[in-house]
């Protein structure tokens, strides 16, 4: 049984991967062929002639996810730990999760008309907005689980013995903080990266992100483009992943069963 | 092409049955995905506690964080769609004859397509929750002591399992609710024409040709916005009675 | 403390409500310009946005490939295309009026039909132009497929760009004998059930406009304005006539296709045996992109086709009309409209009448590379319907849902 669904995560998990491989790698794929369907580089080979706005569009959504991750650790950060210690900690909180729960599409909809009147559309500095106004809550949402009683307790006790806010910062707070940290800085950057309705919106498609470039191709009829975009959505974050993975090998923070440990006590009001 | 205010549109809304069939059908969704995703996470992370089962298979469980829900639904709908890649499998060892004669898992009336895709974006995540919950609760033990009391597996797992992770991650489970009732691109690709999900009728509401519906998409999104703040509203309170 | 949790609620139904309260702006005025040549010099260096649909690769290669270095090269206009059609245009435009915007962020769209009637009925669009541009003497305004758009006279508002008729296309090698009219597709769909569809889109409604012609009495039966009285009678039939066949629909009739794309990726597939087009030529270019059989035709059945053509526009609130009318001017040159209308670019058919054009240009338009396994203009001409008044289309969507996709 356990080996069975070891079988079933490793195709339920795969599959898509291999499928999107396999499609942009083939061509006149009508029904029933399968393998002896035409085999061609040309999808690949044409991606890079054919859009030379594809590298800015790689360098505007990695700039924007940067930055939505490190404010959004930053923000959730500070905010959490203000919150900890307030009393209407709940009310507050409860701000965070509405942006988060009205379906994105709808939210842009809704607040198009202002994007336009305060002249933020088809702006770089709009499309940054757009995403902060629900990538932040969230990252408060995240960042707040750090702070349990626990914690508390422990920069308290930190406190009476002596340490200066300084020391207890260094050799406390962080140290107990970097994995939410993490989880916050990945969770909002990979908002960031797929987050299409809101860019598209209010970027008036002149902030092309990658996920917006892809989308085009998503909509096309030829589905071999388009299983080629959907690897370039995913491919930079794989190598990024890895790369971080590698880079962390072994280390404590980096343990991600670990962070996920503590989403138990998840967004708490 | 406004008449001032009126409670004309609200009538319309109320009356009309395209509206009450995307409500009722978006809440069956989210549910019946919610329902799955729980029971699977749950049966995935108890089996994948048994003694070092879980090296291979825990990276694995990183790859669906890196769809978006488009891709995932593309992906997906070129896997289980009559004229798919499972299909052509299917065919090609013989199983079926010809595409019209695999079973329709796209576009169908069970929605099985969207629950797979919703499944396939989550269930990861859940996976790896529950495996630390329960390695936290000590469930393996407890397990243990109820096989010892003569409890079988299947009490054991719907009556100690699925109750005490569902209890400690209420609130996770109500969030992904809504995320799924919000969920737009997935149905938009693996789903019927009718009955269709909120999102998409709102935003057909709101984009298409006829501009006296755009009030209508309004007052339906009013009407979502609304019913999803009652829900958390209901739900905090519940939650933060259940704590000492 | 507990209530503060509405404010942000309250701060979105009160964007709701306010949605449609406002003034429209004034339009920012065109400069003049003594001749075509000054105009020309002055708009060197200019950003142009155009929005467009974006869902066909050969029309965006056209674009990127041809356009865009072409009046970048001739007149130093920089074109930024952006991704945008029908419903997101008139959106668009539609929240820049009402926030009062002094400039639009888009120049020039992409138009026709129901789209041009809403604009127009907004006041999003700068007019009259077209008429007036050097290139426009030797546009075919007399042809009742280019001077009108959906029954409305074009006025100078928009400016033709292609033209086109719409096809069924289908896989010669699966398809022996086509049907050619409705009761013979309904014999057809019987035996072959699940292979046919339409889809819940513009290109499924204009072959329903097709149909519902037909059942008004074929020809010119809808010509002229919206017939409430027509409608419904046409109508009634066109429903009882779908409503039958449907099981052998596609999915058993139980779903439609989204977009076009959706429906041309099940035709590859092999799902279905047919799909549609409303460019005559599409055939060609689609086996030439290795999506569609080798074997795929296009045809016009006997109860006709809608032919319609498709326009270029420029917003009330642009700032860069000057350089949008240079812009426009070359699209429609005769060197632009050769290029669109080789079947290996585009395949798009020429708003030209090619019979004013100068004789050097008159015979490359009639020796471009003929057409593999498109029909012939020629023959497909006296099959052509003009579009009804938008509001059929608008009719047809809604009803289709309520009178098909929900029973």
């Amino acid at each position: 049984m356990t080996r069975l669904t070891k079988m079933g995560w490793y195709l339920f998990a795969l599959l898509p991967v291999i499928t999107l491989f396999y499609l942009s790698l083939v061509q006149s794929w009508t029904y029933p062929s399968l393998f002896r369907a035409e085999w061609s580089w040309q999808q690949w080979s044409a991606l890079f002639e054919a859009h030379p706005s594809l590298s800015s569009a790689l360098a505007n959504s990695l700039i924007l996810a940067f930055v939505m991750g490190s404010f959004g650790l930053l923000f959730g950060f500070v905010i959490a730990k203000e919150l900890a210690f307030q009393r209407t900690k709940k009310a507050w909180l409860q701000f965070a999760f509405y942006p988060y729960l009205i379906a994105p599409v709808v939210l842009g909809a809704m607040l198009q008309y202002y994007f336009v009147l305060w002249g933020w559309s088809a702006s770089f500095f709009g499309v940054m907005i757009a995403q902060a106004l629900f990538i932040l809550p969230f990252s408060v949402l995240i960042m707040s689980n750090f702070w349990t009683a626990e914690t508390k307790e422990y920069l308290h006790v930190g406190a009476s013995l002596g340490g200066s806010p300084k020391a207890l910062r260094k050799t406390l707070l962080y140290p107990l903080a970097k994995p939410w940290m993490l989880l916050t800085f990945v969770q909002c950057f990979l908002m960031s990266w797929f987050e299409y309705g809101m860019t598209q919106l209010v970027g008036i498609g002149k902030v092309q992100t990658l996920t917006v470039l892809s989308m085009k191709f998503l909509k096309e009829a030829n589905p071999h483009p388009a299983a080629l975009a959907g690897l370039l959505m995913i491919l930079p974050l794989a190598l990024l992943f890895s790369i971080v993975l590698l880079a962390f090998k072994n280390k404590q923070q980096l343990r991600f069963d670990r962070v996920v440990e503590h989403t138990n006590e998840a967004p708490k009001p | 092409m406004n008449d001032g205010f009126t409670l004309e549109h609200w009538q319309k809304l109320s009356s009309s049955k395209d509206a009450w069939s995307s409500l009722i059908y978006t809440l069956t969704l989210s549910l019946v995905s919610v329902v799955l995703l729980v029971v699977l996470a749950a049966f995935s992370a108890k089996m994948l506690l048994e003694k070092s089962s879980k090296k291979g298979v825990l990276p694995l469980l990183i790859v669906p964080l890196l769809f978006a829900p488009i891709v995932a639904g593309f992906a997906w709908y070129y896997l289980l769609s009559p004229a798919g890649i499972l299909s052509r499998l299917a065919h090609s060892i013989g199983l079926i004859s010809g595409l019209e004669s695999f079973p329709r898992l796209v576009n169908d009336d069970w929605s099985i397509g969207i629950i797979v895709v919703h499944l396939f974006l989550v269930l990861p995540l859940f996976t790896l929750l529950f495996i630390a919950q329960a390695k936290a609760m000590r469930l393996k033990e407890m397990d243990a002591l109820a096989r010892n009391f003569g409890g079988n597996a299947y009490k054991r797992f719907f009556q100690l399992w699925v109750p005490a992770l569902v209890h400690r991650s209420k609130l996770l489970i109500a969030l992904y609710a809504i995320f799924f009732m919000g969920s737009y691109e997935v149905p938009l690709i693996l789903g019927k024409s009718s009955p269709r999900t909120l999102s998409i009728f709102i935003t057909e509401k709101l984009t298409k040709f006829q501009l006296s519906d755009v009030p209508l998409g309004h007052c339906m999104a009013m009407v979502y916005s609304f019913g999803i703040l009652l829900l958390l509203q209901l739900f905090l309170r519940n939650v933060q009675s259940l704590r000492p | 403390m507990k209530n503060t949790s509405f404010y942000p609620l309250l701060f979105i139904f009160s964007a709701l409500l306010l949605l449609g309260c406002s003034n429209p702006p004034k339009t920012p005025a065109a400069v003049e310009y003594q001749n075509w040549e000054e105009q020309v010099s002055a708009v060197q260096g200019e950003q142009l946005t155009l929005m467009m649909w974006p869902g066909d690769p050969l029309i965006n290669q056209y674009m990127q490939n041809y356009v865009q270095p072409e009046v970048k090269q001739r007149f130093g206009i920089e074109l930024e295309i952006v991704p945008g059609q029908g419903n997101q245009i008139v959106s668009t435009l539609m929240t820049e009026l009402e926030a009062s915007k002094q400039e639009s962020e888009v120049d020039v769209v992409w138009i026709n039909g129901e789209t041009f009637y809403q604009l127009r009925q907004i006041k999003a669009l700068y007019g009259p132009f077209s008429k007036d541009l050097p290139h426009s003497k030797w546009v075919h305004w007399e042809s009742p497929f280019i001077g009108t758009d959906f029954q409305q006279a074009v006025e100078g508002y928009e400016c033709p760009w292609g033209n086109v008729q719409m096809t069924l296309i289908y896989d010669s090698a699966r398809v022996q004998e086509v049907p050619m009219d409705l009761s013979a597709l309904s014999a057809w769909v019987k035996d072959h059930p699940g292979k046919f569809t339409l889809g819940n889109n513009f290109t499924g409604m204009t072959l329903l406009k097709a149909w519902l012609i037909d059942f008004a009495g074929g020809g010119d039966a809808l010509n002229g304005p919206f017939d409430d009285a027509k409608y419904k009678a046409a109508s009634r039939l066109l429903w009882k006539y779908i409503n039958e066949n449907k099981a052998y629909f596609w999915n058993e009739g139980k779903s439609f296709p989204n977009d076009l794309a959706e429906q041309h990726r099940l035709f590859a597939n092999g799902e279905l045996d047919f799909t549609l087009s409303n460019n005559d030529s599409e055939v060609d270019n689609k086996i030439a992109q290795g999506l569609f059989p080798a074997s795929a035709r296009a045809y016009v059945p006997n109860y006709g086709s809608i032919q319609n053509s498709h326009y270029m526009g420029i917003t009330a609130l642009s700032a860069k009309k000057a350089a949008a009318e240079v812009f426009i001017n070359f699209l429609i040159s005769p060197e632009a409209q050769l290029k669109k209308m080789n079947p290996t670019v585009w395949g798009d058919g020429t708003v030209l009448n090619t019979e004013l054009l100068p004789n050097e240009w008159k015979q490359q338009f009639e020796n471009i590379p003929g057409r593999k396994h498109a029909p012939q203009r020629k023959e497909i001409q006296q099959k052509a319907l003009m579009e009804p008044d938008p509001e059929y289309m608008i009719r047809l969507f809604e009803d289709f849902r309520t009178q098909v996709i929900e029973r």
